[in-house]
C-alpha cells in the first residue's frame, strides 16, 4: 500500500458527520436529519450493534407513571447527590427537567416499554432513588422495557433514523481528527472495513458519540468495541478530557465473565449476600441497603472480599440473590439475567443465587461539554469552545454524572444530549456557522499514525501490549487505589507508551483487516488509560468513584471542582463545577449517606 | 489437541475460498466459541470475524459452527467438540 495523502484519498462532505452509531450518536443524527441537514453516522459496526444494545434496567425519568406525586427536582436532587456534588448542576437541571419530553418522544417513536396494568409506562426502583429530595423514601423511576430496554432503545432509534434519512457509514473507522490552522474540526479521515478505501469525511460539525472505554480494564462489563475511540483522537489533537480519574464499578459483574447483571435485580428485591449468607449491605447502607449508590455498594463488596467473607473456593466474589423472588417475576421482568446467569455462570437465578464482583462499567469522564454538545478547549477561562466538535453520550463529560452516575441516568443523558446538541448544531449551522477549509497539510497530518501502522515492518504484537496495559489498569487504578501504587502504574505505562507508537501490524490487507483496526484502538485505549492514571494520581481525595486508601476522606476546600487534564504537557488542571441551576436553588454539598 | 477449520478468504490474494486447518490445545475449562477465536487470532492476526458485545445480545458473531447458524459467544466449545 501507498503512503497515502490528500491528493490520492477521496472526499466525502456532509453538514455534519456523528461518529459513533450507539444511543448518542442516532438521537443526534435524527435530530439533524428531521432538520434536513446532509448527516452521516460513522459507526465502525452495523449500528444496532453498538453498545446501547446492552443497557438492560432502563431509563431513569420522572414521567410520575409509578407515582403521581414524582418530581424532576427529585430526581435532580438523587443525581447531585450520587454525582458527589461535582456534577454541573446547570446540565443536571436540564437533562431532569427535559427528560419527560426525550422518553415520550421515544415511546411515540415506538419503543415498546414494559406496562403497568392500566398501561402506562413500568417504571422500577433503581439505585440513589429517593422521593421528596431524600425524605420520602426509595422512589420508583427507572422506565424499562423488562431488562432490554437499551436493546429496544438502539433498535427505535435506528428505524427512525431510516425513516428520517440519515446516511449510514456501517463500517467505517474514524482514524482522526483533522483540524485546520484556526484549530477548528473540519473532519475525519477514515476507512472502509469492508474495502479499506480510505477517505476524508469533511463536514461544518463533527460530533463524538464514540461511547466508554471500558477496554482499558482486564475485567469490564463493556462490549470489546468500547475503545474510547472519540476520546483517543481527541486526545492525540490535543484536546482535553475531564474527570477522567471517575470510572464506575458495577456492583454485578457476573463473575469470570464480566457480563453485567442489571442493578433492576436488586431494585425487583433481590440482594447481595457474603458466604455467611448474611445481607451485608445493611451493616454499610442502613436505610438504601443494596440500593445506595454504585461506587458505595462496590466498595462494600470489595470490602467483604477482603476480610474474608466472599464466596467460592477463593473467596473472591459474593453472591446476588434472587429465587425468593420466584420464577414468575423472573421470567417476566428479568429475562434476559436468567439467560446470561445460565450462560455465563452455569446458574439459573430461579434456584441459586448469581456469583458476582465489581467490575469496570462507565466512564463519567470525557470530553468536556456545555449542554449542547459544544466541547471546550484548554483557555485561561477552561469556557472557550472549539469550533466544529461536539460530543454526546458516555464520550462527553456534560456532566451530570459527576463523580458516580447513577443507574438509569446513562440512557436518559444520551437521548437528551443527543437531542440537545442536535437542536444546537442546527440552529448553528442555518444561521451560518460553520468551519473554515482545513488545507492539504492539514489532512496529511491526520494520516499520519495510519501511515505509520501500514508501514510497519516489526515492533510490538497488538494482543500482547493490548493484555498489559489492561493489566496495568486493572491492578493499579481499581476500586481502591493508593499513591504509591498508582505511581507504579504512571511508570508501567510511560514504558507502554513506546510500544504503542512502535506497534507492528502483521496483516497489511485491505479487505476486513480487523488486525489494523485492533492496533488504532488499542492507541485509543491507550490515550485514554493515560488520562486516567494522571487524573487518579493527582485527585487527592477520595470522591464518589474515585476513593484512595491515603486520602480517604472527600476534600471540599480543594477538589470541589473537576479535573482538567492536558493531553499536550500531560499535567492536570481544575475547572469549577456550576452551581447555578435556572429553575431551582443549587443543592449545596452534603455528607453523601445511604 | 484438537482441529479446527476456518473458512478464509481474501479477495487480494485467494481466487476462491478455502478452509484453513488451525491446532489449538484442549482448553482446561469449557471455553464460548469467540473466545477460541479470540485466542486464535492471537497467534494468527489476519483471521477476520464480527464480534461486539460478548454476551449474546449484539448479533454480531452469528456464523455456522459445524453446520448450525449461532451466535460464537453464547456456543459452548463442549457443544460443538
Amino acid at each position: 500500500m501507498s503512503t497515502l495523502n490528500s491528493s490520492n484519498i477521496k472526499t466525502l462532505e456532509f453538514d455534519v458527520l456523528v461518529i459513533g452509531g450507539g444511543g448518542s450518536g442516532m438521537r443526534t443524527s435524527l435530530e439533524l436529519a428531521k432538520s434536513g441537514l446532509k448527516t452521516a453516522v460513522v459507526s465502525k459496526v452495523f449500528p444496532t450493534r453498538s453498545h446501547t444494545v446492552s443497557a438492560q434496567g432502563g431509563i431513569t425519568c420522572a414521567i410520575a407513571s409509578a407515582d403521581p406525586q414524582d418530581d424532576w427536582r427529585w430526581h435532580m436532587y438523587d443525581t447531585v447527590k450520587g454525582s458527589d456534588y461535582i456534577g454541573d448542576q446547570d446540565a443536571i437541571e436540564y437533562m431532569c427537567s427535559e427528560g419527560p419530553k426525550a422518553v415520550f418522544e421515544l415511546e411515540h417513536m415506538g419503543l415498546p416499554f414494559s406496562r403497568t396494568e392500566n398501561g402506562r409506562i413500568y417504571q422500577r426502583p433503581f439505585g440513589g432513588q429517593s422521593k421528596d429530595f431524600g425524605k420520602g423514601g426509595q422512589a420508583s423511576r427507572t422506565c424499562a422495557a423488562a431488562d432490554r430496554t437499551g436493546h429496544a432503545l438502539l433498535h427505535t432509534l435506528y428505524q427512525n433514523n431510516v425513516k428520517e434519512g440519515s446516511n449510514f457509514l456501517n463500517e467505517w473507522f474514524a482514524v482522526d481528527l483533522v483540524l485546520n490552522k484556526l484549530k477548528e474540526v473540519t473532519g475525519v479521515v477514515a476507512f472502509s472495513i469492508e474495502s479499506g478505501e480510505v477517505a476524508y469525511l469533511k463536514a461544518q460539525a463533527t460530533v463524538l458519540a464514540t461511547g466508554g472505554a471500558g477496554r482499558i480494564y482486564s475485567s469490564t462489563t463493556n462490549a470489546l468495541i468500547n475503545t474510547g475511540d472519540g476520546l483517543g483522537m481527541a486526545l492525540r489533537a490535543g484536546i482535553p478530557a475531564q474527570d477522567m480519574e471517575m470510572w464506575q464499578f458495577h456492583p454485578t459483574g457476573i463473575y469470570g465473565a464480566g457480563s453485567l447483571v442489571t442493578e433492576g435485580c436488586r431494585g425487583e428485591g433481590g440482594y447481595l449476600i457474603n458466604k455467611d449468607g448474611e445481607r451485608f449491605m445493611e451493616r454499610y447502607a442502613p436505610n438504601a441497603k443494596d440500593l445506595a449508590g454504585r461506587d458505595v455498594v462496590a466498595r462494600s463488596m470489595v470490602l467483604e472480599i477482603l476480610e474474608g467473607r466472599g464466596c467460592g473456593e477463593n473467596k473472591d466474589h459474593v453472591f446476588l440473590k434472587l429465587d425468593h423472588l420466584g420464577a414468575d417475576v423472573l421470567n417476566a421482568k428479568l429475562p434476559g439475567i436468567c439467560e446470561l446467569s445460565k450462560t455465563f455462570a452455569a446458574v439459573d437465578p430461579v434456584y441459586e443465587p448469581i456469583p458476582v464482583v465489581p467490575t469496570c462499567h462507565y466512564m463519567m469522564g470525557g470530553t468536556p461539554t456545555n449542554i449542547h454538545g459544544q466541547a471546550f478547549k484548554i483557555s485561561s477561562s477552561n469556557n472557550d469552545y472549539i469550533p466544529g466538535l461536539f460530543s454526546v453520550g458516555e464520550a462527553a463529560c456534560v456532566s451530570v454524572h459527576g463523580a458516580n452516575r447513577l443507574g438509569g441516568n446513562s440512557l436518559l443523558d444520551l437521548v437528551v444530549f443527543g437531542r440537545a446538541a442536535g437542536l444546537h448544531i442546527n440552529e448553528a449551522l442555518k444561521s451560518g456557522g460553520g468551519v473554515a477549509d482545513a488545507d492539504k497539510d492539514d489532512i496529511d497530518g491526520a494520516l499520519h499514525s495510519l501511515n505509520k501502522l501500514n508501514e510497519s515492518t516489526s515492533g510490538y504484537e497488538v494482543s500482547s501490549v493490548k493484555r498489559e496495559l489492561q493489566e496495568v489498569m486493572q491492578n493499579y487504578f481499581g476500586v481502591f487505589r493508593r499513591g504509591d501504587y498508582m505511581e507504579k502504574g504512571v511508570s508501567a505505562l510511560a514504558d507502554i507508551r513506546e510500544k504503542i507508537d512502535n506497534l507492528h501490524l502483521q496483516d497489511k490487507s485491505a479487505a476486513f483487516n480487523t488486525n489494523r483496526v485492533e492496533a488504532i484502538e488499542l492507541q485509543n485505549l491507550f490515550e485514554v488509560a493515560e488520562a486516567t492514571a494522571i487524573s487518579s494520581l493527582q485527585r487527592t481525595e477520595s470522591r464518589g468513584a474515585h476513593a484512595r486508601e491515603d486520602y480517604p476522606d472527600r476534600d471540599d476546600e480543594n477538589w470541589l471542582c473537576h479535573s482538567l487534564y492536558d493531553p499536550t504537557s500531560k499535567s492536570l488542571g481544575k475547572r469549577k463545577v456550576n452551581f447555578e441551576p435556572k429553575q431551582v436553588d443549587a443543592f449545596p454539598p452534603k455528607i453523601r449517606t445511604y | 489437541m484438537i482441529s479446527i477449520n476456518i473458512y478464509r478468504y481474501n479477495p487480494e490474494k485467494d481466487q476462491f475460498p478455502y478452509m484453513q486447518t488451525y491446532k489449538f490445545e484442549q482448553p482446561k475449562r469449557d471455553i464460548m466459541v469467540l473466545e477460541l477465536l479470540n485466542q486464535l487470532k492471537e497467534k494468527d492476526p489476519t483471521i477476520s470475524y464480527r464480534r461486539s458485545c460478548r454476551e449474546g445480545v449484539c448479533g454480531s458473531d452469528g456464523m455456522n459452527i459445524n453446520g448450525k447458524n449461532g451466535l460464537a459467544c453464547i456456543t459452548p466449545l463442549s457443544s460443538v467438540h
